[in-house]
């Protein structure tokens, strides 16, 4: 039997993903080569940048996870929100800015080929990097996938399984259709969707929980601890946010985010350089607001729940239920496609850098060179499509803490990405085999160490602040007793350590 | 207390996005992306 309120809800949510594909259809026009498929023909303008990159940031976590995170642990946490938009201006002013402009000079269309072509290998480093691209981001989209299944089981009421398939059929058909101009056309409405959203709901949630005095004083009666900026020591599962801890999740979140292929790869496909001057102040700026009203509603969620003025299932429920609480009924739904925005803007990206990287860098580069850009395009769009048939396989059985393991694959990426890139990007001296040996040890390190110490409670610091000091190690160490790079190869890559790269160098 | 937090924490944590906001606008000031490739 499906009631009035049901159609109604069934009804706005069919009117989001109609747009979504519309969307898809539209930009499908504008794709004549893959650099158009992939890269949005390098033309993408200063605001719909910004979107872009803000976007393909905020995931399941940043609404549901944050949210969630902030019920239950309260302010020390807070450095979260700090540290996530500051990933953004991190990405563009310290990877982005020199490699965008390279890439324009030599052409890149990925990370990996910047990795290529500044480690002079052009398979096995390529092919390295493409393979802990492809883990970490299929490990990140079943993560995703979980976080729309959530949304989609409480707006309709349906089964996990069931929404596993609406949301990989959805996703899968507008990414296959139209590339980043569809993902980035999306990612900037669901970007405005989300600011807008958050910024008129936040303040009615913290409102009804009784402002923030209120609700700060609620917190403190729970532990004094809770309004503090961080934990003196772990003494409860809540409380892993100690002093030293909190310096792992800087690197994690505020270096180690920003070095993901799916965020980095989007300044490679901006239209004019100089939207790096102000696009990291536009970035920051616009997320620091919406981070701080998400974790806002986690503690209002905590405080109406302590009053008794409301029920929240579990921590990551908080926004949702927090939302349901304070919008009248009619509303509530529209509200909810802001949810499943943030939700779906991550797993498009994802999805989109998963397919380029087995077409681009494994397909195109290592095993058929001699392929074409139809080729290319048409394996992109096969790749995607096992990929969203694996993923939801994956997602059935979901993990049953979603925020960790978004936290683990981010922990692999700090791992894996960050030494080579920054090492490659600053550091003349910088070898091909320092950096494989960086790669190598920081993949096998975090996997060992994510694999052991999931939980957070149980190490001094996030597990990949140590497989990262491994890599920072390897990186130094192999490529000291290498042969330096080739002169050439540092000239052409403009390495060095300088941001700006002037013409006459 | 500002908002029910000690005057520290309430200035630290509003302080430190503010002085990074300031920073990132610095570096748009300074910043010179040099001559457009196409």
């Amino acid at each position: 039997m499906i009631d009035m309120a049901d159609f109604y809800r069934v009804f706005i949510v069919m009117v989001y993903f109609v747009v979504l594909m519309g969307i898809g259809t539209w930009a499908s026009r504008k794709i004549k080569t893959s650099t158009d498929y992939m890269l949005a023909g390098k033309n993408l303008g200063f605001w719909v940048f910004v979107f872009l990159i803000v976007a393909s940031t905020t995931s399941g976590m940043t609404l549901l996870g944050s949210s969630g995170l902030g019920y239950v642990t309260g302010w020390p946490t807070i450095w979260e929100q700090i540290f996530v938009p500051l990933t953004v201006a991190f990405c563009i002013i310290f990877y982005g800015a020199k490699m965008a402009k390279i890439g324009r000079k030599r052409g890149y269309l990925t990370v990996q080929d910047y990795f290529a072509d500044r480690f002079y290998s052009p398979r096995g480093i390529r092919g390295i990097a493409g393979i802990s691209v492809i883990t970490t981001s299929i490990i990140y989209l079943v993560g995703q996938y979980t976080a729309i299944s959530i949304v989609l089981v409480w707006i309709f009421n349906i089964t996990h399984t069931q929404a596993l398939l609406i949301a990989g059929t959805i996703v899968f058909i507008y990414v296959l259709l139209g590339g980043l101009y569809a993902v980035a056309w999306t990612n900037t409405i669901q970007g405005l969707a989300i600011i807008i959203g958050v910024v008129i709901l936040a303040p009615l949630i913290i409102k009804e929980a009784g402002g923030m005095t209120f609700i700060n004083g609620v917190l403190a009666s729970i532990d004094p601890e809770m309004i503090t900026l961080s934990y003196p020591e772990a003494y409860a599962s809540y409380a892993f946010a100690t002093p030293m801890y909190l310096v792992s999740f800087f690197f994690l979140l505020a270096i180690g985010l920003g070095s993901s292929p799916h965020i980095i790869n989007n300044v490679l496909a901006v239209r004019k350089q100089k939207y790096f001057k102000y696009a990291p102040v536009a970035a920051f700026g616009i997320y620091v607001v919406v981070m701080y009203l998400i974790k806002m509603v986690g503690f209002s969620a905590r405080a109406m729940v302590e009053t008794g003025a409301m029920t929240v299932p579990y921590a990551d429920y908080s926004f949702v239920a927090a939302v349901e609480h304070v919008l009248p009924d009619a509303v509530w739904p529209i509200f909810m496609v802001v949810v499943l925005a943030a939700v779906m803007s991550t797993t498009d990206r994802i999805m989109l850098t998963i397919g380029n990287t087995a077409s681009w860098d494994i397909y195109k580069n290592i095993i058929n060179p001699d392929a074409d850009d139809k080729k290319v395009t048409l394996y992109t769009r096969i790749v995607v499509f096992a990929v969203a048939v694996i993923t939801i396989v994956l997602a059935i059985n979901p993990p049953s803490l979603l925020a960790w393991l978004i936290w683990m694959t981010i922990g692999i990426t700090l791992s894996v990405f960050v030494v080579p890139l920054v090492a490659g990007l600053y550091w003349k001296r910088a070898t091909r085999e320092g950096a494989m040996a960086a790669m190598i040890s920081g993949f096998v390190s975090a996997v060992v160490f994510g694999y052991i110490y999931k939980y957070v409670e149980v190490l001094p610091m996030h597990f990949s602040m140590y497989s990262f000091i491994v890599s920072v190690v390897a990186m130094i160490v192999v490529s000291l007793v290498t042969k330096p790079p080739p002169a050439e190869v540092i000239e052409r890559t403009f390495t060095g350590p300088f941001i700006s790269i002037k013409e006459d160098k | 207390m500002i908002i029910g937090l000690e005057d520290k924490v309430f200035y630290i944590t509003f302080g430190i996005p503010v002085l990074i906001f300031v920073l990132l606008l610095i570096w748009g000031k300074v910043y010179d992306p040099g001559k457009e490739d196409d």
